[in-house]
């Protein structure tokens, strides 16, 4: 499972649509759609700003969705942002339409697994992602072994967005453990940037997220958005 | 539920900080039953911190405006405000889970002064996050920090203020979880932050009870200000069980449009930032609106899950003072009382005076949450 990252409309909605064709051409599996908010707190300095820029863009709930519902191609769906965002929309509403928009989860950063309840008992019905990290306790695992939606979101460093990919012995240990037991696919993400973090991330986890390093890529042109896709997207 | 007051609450936050806020509510419950850590707190707060602190009653003003005004004297506090019960008790709390480094918010400075200080005594590295704007309008609150051997990092994010810096403090504690405590300084963030926050500080409430408890009788009205609602909370949760009416009073700043105030409970609704379902200023899209105070302290878009609760419960009346009548108040207390209130405390004795006529005949204790010093430069710098 390989998955792209990318702040929806950023830096315009032509450059972005271009941006999920050519993830989808490099061999992808499925896209991560950013709805910013303005208060990021799980993201580093370089999405802080693109989040920003999107919002002053115009970008919302409402135009992330439009743009989700026009989508053709093949690429598995989800949507990536925070509780607030969701919350303003209304939870039972949000839920209902990217379910109709053909959106297959939520990844929402500043709802740990614990929460869930509270958007689901709310109306929010699609699946929420569920995280692991390299905090994670036993107990911790041992929820996660029963999920049985969507996949698990292994954040892999501690810290925010844009970090280094290092994975240290214990944390290996977590992802395996987790690769064995659970239900669902084992997912890691942050600072996951180039080929050989990308082919060391499928040999410890069953696929990855590249976030910053997408946009940042995006941000200075498609084409070396697109050289870099190919690159990565091909392991 | 489990870490909400009524529906307000909860833990909305990155899953990577859920291990350190379940690791600070079991040393919280193991602190509020270990007599001897209560006992050294206890002695802290007294022969280090100044407690307990005394009511003053307000005889000038009292006799200009046809009230009965009561000071509760938290400016007399170490290091000039409420700010210090927090930190202290926070920072043994540290100590008791083994962290070396705390880091923490500051709006006014207040709270970072007051974590400074806490960290100097017992020996913690520190950490100090305040938005740049907030840099520039308590200059001395910076240099206090600095002199205290903190570490000041400035904050250039967003709107430059007290939502950025608790932002920052937010990312660098998910970055260094094992080692850090986050010394939240109001009763916002996640459970069991509000908790923790308005334990340590429901000592104001606990005082001021008694001192009217030995003469017989009760205030009329409690008034404090509201920022994220710490001072509030501590007061409050003296006399949330007396009929006594309870009144918070947030920043009206220059109006009511969007930008201009700080109004969370006044014209918010319910919303999600900084880890908790509380009131929240936003958009329609959900995104955080700009707040405006002349107080840097109450400069804040959210408020304390509590607080959301006792204004739906109808138990406390959330009302507002603007920026100009905080600043008359702060006159005013200084010229009849020879007491310079801080700016935020300001705002509970502005709507006081601006309400005189209510509270004729009245028995009023204010919580004077801290002094003014702080803001010289703000009132007598020409800014407005």
């Amino acid at each position: 499972m390989k998955g792209l990252y990318l702040v929806a409309g950023y830096p315009d909605f032509e450059t972005f649509s271009h941006a999920v064709e050519i993830a989808e051409a490099s061999g992808f599996d499925f896209i991560e759609v950013g709805i910013p908010f303005s208060d990021p707190v799980a993201d580093g300095p370089f999405l802080t700003k693109a989040a920003q820029e999107a919002i002053k863009n115009g970008v919302s709930f409402e135009r992330a969705l439009e743009w989700l519902r026009s989508y053709k191609g093949s690429l598995k769906l989800y949507v990536m942002t925070y509780a607030n965002v969701l919350w303003a929309v209304g939870l039972g509403r949000a839920s209902r339409e990217l379910e109709e928009a053909g959106v297959e989860g939520v990844i929402v950063a500043d709802l740990p697994n614990s929460e869930h309840s509270f958007f689901k008992s709310n109306g929010f019905l699609l699946p929420l992602i569920s995280f692991a990290t390299p905090e994670s306790r036993e107990s911790d695992m041992e929820m996660l072994k029963e999920i049985n939606e969507g996949f698990i979101y292994f954040v892999s460093v501690r810290g925010t967005t844009g970090g280094r990919f290092n994975p240290d012995e214990e944390t290996k240990e977590k992802i395996f453990y987790l690769k064995n037991h659970c239900k669902v696919p084992v997912v890691l993400g942050f600072g996951i940037s180039t080929k050989e973090d990308a082919e060391q991330a499928l040999q410890l986890a069953h696929g990855f997220v590249i976030g910053t390093e997408a946009v940042k890529r995006l941000s200075s042109g498609i084409k070396d958005f697109e050289s870099w896709c190919f690159e990565v997207g091909k392991v | 539920m489990k870490g909400f007051y009524g529906k307000y609450g909860g833990r909305f936050i990155p899953e990577t900080l859920i291990p350190a806020v379940e690791e600070l509510e079991e040393a919280f419950e193991a602190f509020k039953k270990d007599e001897y850590a209560q006992k050294e707190l206890d002695e802290l707060l007294e022969s280090y911190a100044g407690r307990p602190t005394p009511i003053t009653y307000a005889k000038r003003m009292s006799e200009a405006y046809g009230f009965e005004l009561y000071l509760k004297r938290e400016d007399l506090l170490h290091t000039g405000a409420h700010k210090i019960n927090n930190t202290l008790g926070q920072a043994m709390l540290t100590k008791f889970m083994g962290k070396k480094r705390i880091i923490a918010e500051t709006g006014a400075g207040q709270h970072g002064v007051a974590t400074a200080t806490a960290a100097a005594l017992l020996g913690l590295e520190c950490v100090i996050y305040m938005g740049a704007v907030d840099v520039e309008r308590q200059a001395p609150n910076v240099k206090r920090m600095k002199l205290l051997g903190a570490e000041v990092r400035i904050v250039d994010e967003g709107s430059r203020t007290l939502k950025d810096a608790i932002n920052a403090a937010l990312k660098d504690w998910v970055t260094n979880v094992k080692t850090t405590h986050y010394l939240i300084g109001s009763v916002v963030g996640p459970h069991p932050f509000p908790e923790v926050v308005a334990y340590f500080q429901s000592v104001i409430g606990r005082e001021a009870r008694e001192y009217f408890e030995e003469r017989g009788f009760y205030p009329d009205a409690v008034v404090a200000c509201v920022g994220g609602g710490s001072n509030a909370i501590g007061i409050f949760r003296g006399f949330v069980d007396l009929d006594v009416e309870l009144i918070g009073v947030e920043a009206g700043g220059t109006g009511d449009d969007p930008g201009e105030h700080a109004r969370t409970l006044g014209l918010g609704k319910p919303g999600i930032l900084h880890g908790a379902f509380s009131y929240l200023l936003y958009d329609e899209n959900g995104q955080v609106l700009p707040v405006h105070s002349v107080s840097a302290g109450l400069d804040y878009p959210g408020v304390g899950p509590e607080h959301a609760y006792l204004k739906d419960t109808g138990r406390v009346e959330y009302t507002y003072c603007r920026d100009e009548d905080a600043l008359s108040a702060f006159m005013e207390l200084s010229r009849l009382e020879g007491i310079i209130p801080a700016l935020e405390s300001s705002h509970a004795l502005g709507f006081l005076l601006k309400n005189r006529e209510r509270f004729e005949g009245k028995k009023v204790l204010v919580n004077l949450s801290g002094r003014g010093d702080k803001d010289l430069g703000i009132v007598l710098g020409g800014e407005l």
